[in-house]
């Protein structure tokens, strides 16, 4: 009895610091880096557009990730007025689409020639736009996992991981004095792991989670140019 | 000799089946109809924020323009039907009917005699439609490309110019069909097809020299209104 209570006790044992190990090992990684090219603020009746860069390759930010920093930036502390970016390439169309979109300041200036372009920006009261280029990859997976159902019962053994990252930059520009105002980007690491303990137990990184927390709090402080924002 | 009695023919469709079998039949017909992807595509149309050239167009949709659709057998997976028609039309009118201070229908090229005061007539058509499934691409996303060609004719019916635009559309893998997905990068592609249409207009210079030959254009590009 005394045997078995001590194999049980190692075995609890064994789960627990294979469990630990497993949420250590999750945790995600991130870095912000700054560019600041001119100064920054923004009037209470001002409003940023957060736009994803589109092309027609695989390598583009996902549109979930735009309407998180957009989340982020007009909630909160202090949150910043945002046109939402479909509502903007609607109003704006078809100057924001994919092949026409411009590329850098200079092309915005261009676009602000075009008929009733400027007086619609205007209209929006539109100080800040913002393109989200980037997105996130899986860099690296192993492990292996079997499971199997038998009338007596079923199960999952082994372990499954993955390595994920998330890198994205924010090209601001003033479209007020049409320029660039800088750049902001982040970058988020993280393992993920799903242990076939009997039930399969996954473990998620969430590194694009990590990344539009980090993206869209500096930005908020950045277009502010205050750095008490939250 | 004793008549047994009949038993009753439950082997005979629509006669005595029972429950479970009537259910089971239901469930294959439903499986077989999810095998067939119908995507009608439809979708809101903004309006171009674009100059309005001073000009009575004509423009010819052909009924394989105003009801396209595409459709589609592959190998393996189901079926797919692709009804392009009512947001093509929906794009284009919206489209012309900013680009051109007047815009008629008209049946065809050319048009009759003093066809309703038309100066030119553009004719929009569908040459290609083609998709790409995540398994197709082994990328993320359903890609749409549409190939259209557009021809502007003189009232006589003279060719002016004539142009491809090839227009793309994608949009993220969701839900188990990809019906959804299609549907959006159609949509997209429409309204790329659109986009394309208004920049490449004023890129044809067989058109530029008509704007000038009709004055409806200065030597310097700008509106002669």
């Amino acid at each position: 009895m005394k045997a078995e209570a001590q194999a049980g006790r190692i075995s609890h044992q064994l789960w627990l610091g294979f469990s630990l190990v497993l949420l250590g090992g999750c945790g995600v990684t991130s870095s912000i880096e700054q560019a600041r090219q001119t100064g920054t603020g923004i009037a209470a009746d001002e409003a940023v557009v957060i736009l994803g860069r589109t092309d027609h390759t695989d390598k583009e930010a996902e549109q979930s990730f735009t309407e998180c920093v957009a989340q982020t930036i007009g909630t909160g502390r202090k949150p910043l007025r945002l046109v939402p970016a479909t509502e903007f390439v609607d109003q704006m169309f078809p100057w924001f689409e994919p092949r026409l979109a411009p590329t850098s300041p200079n092309d915005l200036a261009e676009l602000l020639a075009q008929p009733g372009v400027a007086d619609r920006i205007a209209a929006n009261q539109v100080r800040y736009l913002v393109w989200i280029d980037g997105n996130t990859q899986t860099v690296a997976r192993g492990g292996s996992m079997t499971c199997a159902l038998s009338t007596g019962g079923g199960g999952c053994f082994g372990l499954n991981w993955w390595e994920r990252d998330s890198s994205y930059e924010a090209s601001v520009w003033d479209v007020k004095n049409v320029e660039t105002a800088g750049y902001i980007s982040a970058d988020a690491n993280g393992t993920s792991y799903v242990a076939g303990m009997v039930l399969p137990i996954p473990l998620i990184a969430r590194t694009g989670a990590a990344a539009c927390k980090g993206l869209g709090q500096q930005l908020k402080v950045f277009l502010a140019g205050d750095e008490s924002t939250g | 000799m004793m008549n047994f009695p009949r038993p009753p023919r439950t082997h005979k469709w629509g006669t005595e089946l029972t429950p479970l079998f009537r259910i089971a039949v239901f469930l294959f017909a439903l499986f077989l109809s999810g095998c067939s992807n119908v995507v009608p595509v439809t979708g809101t149309t903004p309006a171009p924020l674009i100059g309005t050239l001073p000009v009575t167009m004509g423009v010819v949709y052909d009924e394989g323009f105003r009801h396209y659709v595409y459709e589609q057998n592959p190998d393996e997976g189901g079926k797919w039907r692709i009804e392009l028609g009512d947001l093509n039309i929906q794009f284009f009118d919206r489209v012309f009917s900013t680009m051109f201070r007047n815009v008629v229908t008209v049946p065809g090229v050319p048009v009759e005699e003093n066809g309703r005061g038309v100066q030119a007539i553009l004719r929009p058509t569908i040459e290609e439609y083609g998709f790409l499934t995540p398994r197709d691409s082994g990328l993320r996303f359903y890609a749409v490309s549409i190939k259209y060609r557009v021809q502007m004719y003189t009232p006589d019916g003279e060719l002016i110019a004539a142009w491809p635009i090839v227009a793309y559309g994608k949009s993220p893998a969701k839900g188990l069909t990809g019906r959804d997905s299609l549907q959006d990068a159609t949509r997209l592609a429409i309204r790329d097809g659109a986009a394309a249409m208004v920049l490449d207009f004023h890129k044809q210079p067989t058109i530029r020299d008509w704007l000038l030959s009709n004055g409806v254009v200065g030597s310097t590009g700008g509106s002669g209104q």
